[in-house]
């Protein structure tokens, strides 16, 4: 986690942000490092002066937020996260070397024979985040739109997503759904509140059109990016193969167990409301 | 000295007998030479690390790929591996060795139609993934399949006529990747391929 610049830093005594004696830099005060203070979220609206401090450190926006965002692992989905059972669902294969995108040299533990080879370790962390985003849009009653080319697990995912009561689109992307959607669906539309990507190539090699549209949109995307693919434009990265059936139906069950738990608790605050 | 005790046995470390074992092994070592070695200390700290010791270790993703199959197999070309038909389209053979890529042969013109989805065969693997570098482009061109080639059948399943059922199910999850370690460098099939310890 970055370290804030010190003139961001919330003061001991409670003082304003933005005071002159720490512009100035006082000497003698001592700074609050920001991993340990866990304060309890702020009831009022940040106004427009820290809304753009936020916007290139969000983390001074966090103790806006409400009470499930202030943890991490809000669903408690890391004890499902097992390195073992990521191993034998084959996903730390990646493409050979002469494939490989530089772009997604940081996810990769190396390179056997040509072989490039995950590390489960990043993948874990990263699907651990993304994970948890789906539950909170779960919880939050947000769309969710499944996204995939591969021929093999199309069949799965439209499955998944249907059980879940939530979308999948397998098939040929119409350019323009979510960019020009009032043209090609029609007024009022509701656009998906979030779309997770199983694989980011189509068929023919390219990046999906959906991952550019739904970053012009503002939609937050999920993207399971192999080795050859380009992860830009991605919210939630998840560096994992998604090639092989094994290692897209593991995924799937994830997924699956994320947006139920994110569900039953929409339902229990419904239930409680009442 | 530390005892590697297993299950059951673990009980027997804090009977007395056992304690007063440890306590006079510890008075006979002790002396000039005592010195050099560690001081036991508390009975408790010997009995928290042979616990920690016969304690399932948690492998780390190095360990467990270090140990892998894959990384046993080295160089791909050559290499003879089993594999399992995933699905048939006619005469082509989509089998599945364990690794990324599903490797694609044709079925023999020869008792052909044994080979049946969910049959085991016995495959001599030459490529892992079938990609080149075309000229003109800055990345290679990829097939999305393995390259091998089909030796014989190892274990026939009859079909059964159960609609699609190949796309749904992932049969090898479990048990990962299916290929004996043997180098087989001469001839045409190893010795007993069958016999062959699956992980």
């Amino acid at each position: 986690m970055q370290k804030l610049p010190h003139y961001l830093i919330r003061g001991q005594l409670g003082a304003r942000l933005f005071s002159t004696t720490r512009l100035l830099g006082a000497v003698g005060k001592t700074r609050i490092d920001q991993q340990t203070v866990k304060e309890a979220p702020v009831r009022s609206i940040p106004g427009p002066d820290l809304l753009e401090k936020g916007t290139v450190h969000p983390e001074i926006l966090r103790k806006y937020s409400s009470e499930e965002l202030q943890v991490d692992d809000h669903f408690k989905l890391e004890p499902l996260l097992d390195i073992r059972e990521m191993f034998e669902a084959r996903l730390h294969y990646g493409h050979k070397v002469g494939t490989l995108n530089d772009n997604m040299k940081w996810a990769l533990y190396g390179e056997r024979l040509g072989v490039c080879v995950f590390d489960l370790e990043l993948t874990k962390q990263y699907l651990l985040r993304a994970l948890n985003f789906v539950a909170h849009v779960a919880s939050r009653g947000g769309i969710i739109l499944f996204v995939t080319t591969n021929r093999e697990t199309m069949i799965n995912v439209e499955q998944t997503a249907t059980k879940l009561g939530e979308y999948a689109h397998c098939r040929r992307w119409q350019s323009g759904t979510l960019t020009n959607s009032a043209e090609l669906v029609g007024t009022p539309i509701r656009l998906p509140d979030t779309i997770i990507f199983l694989s980011t190539i189509t068929s023919l090699g390219d990046p999906h059109p959906a991952i550019k549209e739904a970053a012009k949109m503002a939609i937050p995307t999920v993207g399971v990016v192999d080795s050859n693919a380009d992860p830009a434009y991605l919210t939630y990265l998840i560096p994992a193969n998604d090639d092989t059936v094994q290692s897209v139906n593991y995924l799937l069950r994830l997924f699956n167990e994320a947006i139920v738990r994110g569900k039953s608790l929409r339902q229990k605050a419904k239930n409680r409301d009442f | 000295m530390i005892v590697r005790i297993q299950g059951p046995c673990r009980a027997m470390m804090v009977s007395s007998s056992f304690r007063r074992l440890c306590l006079s092994r510890h008075q006979a070592n002790s002396g000039p030479e005592a010195k050099n070695q560690t001081d036991p200390g508390s009975f408790d700290d010997f009995v928290d690390t042979l616990k920690a010791s016969t304690a399932a270790k948690h492998q780390t993703f190095a360990e467990m790929f270090r140990h892998s199959k894959f990384a046993q197999l080295g160089d791909f070309d050559g290499r003879m591996v089993t594999g399992k038909i995933v699905h048939r389209v006619a005469d082509d053979l989509y089998i599945d060795v364990g690794l990324k890529f599903n490797a694609v042969c044709k079925a023999p013109a020869q008792d052909g139609d044994d080979y049946t989805v969910g049959s085991r065969v016995l495959l001599r693997l030459h490529a892992y993934e079938l990609s080149e570098r075309f000229l003109g482009s800055k990345k290679d061109l990829t097939l999305l399949e393995a390259d091998a080639t089909l030796v014989r059948l190892l274990r026939f399943k009859k079909r059964v006529d159960k609609g699609d059922e190949t796309t749904a199910k992932d049969s090898t999850t479990r048990r990962g990747p299916t290929f004996p370690v043997s180098q087989a460098t001469t001839g045409e099939a190893p010795a007993n391929p069958i016999d062959i310890p699956r992980t």
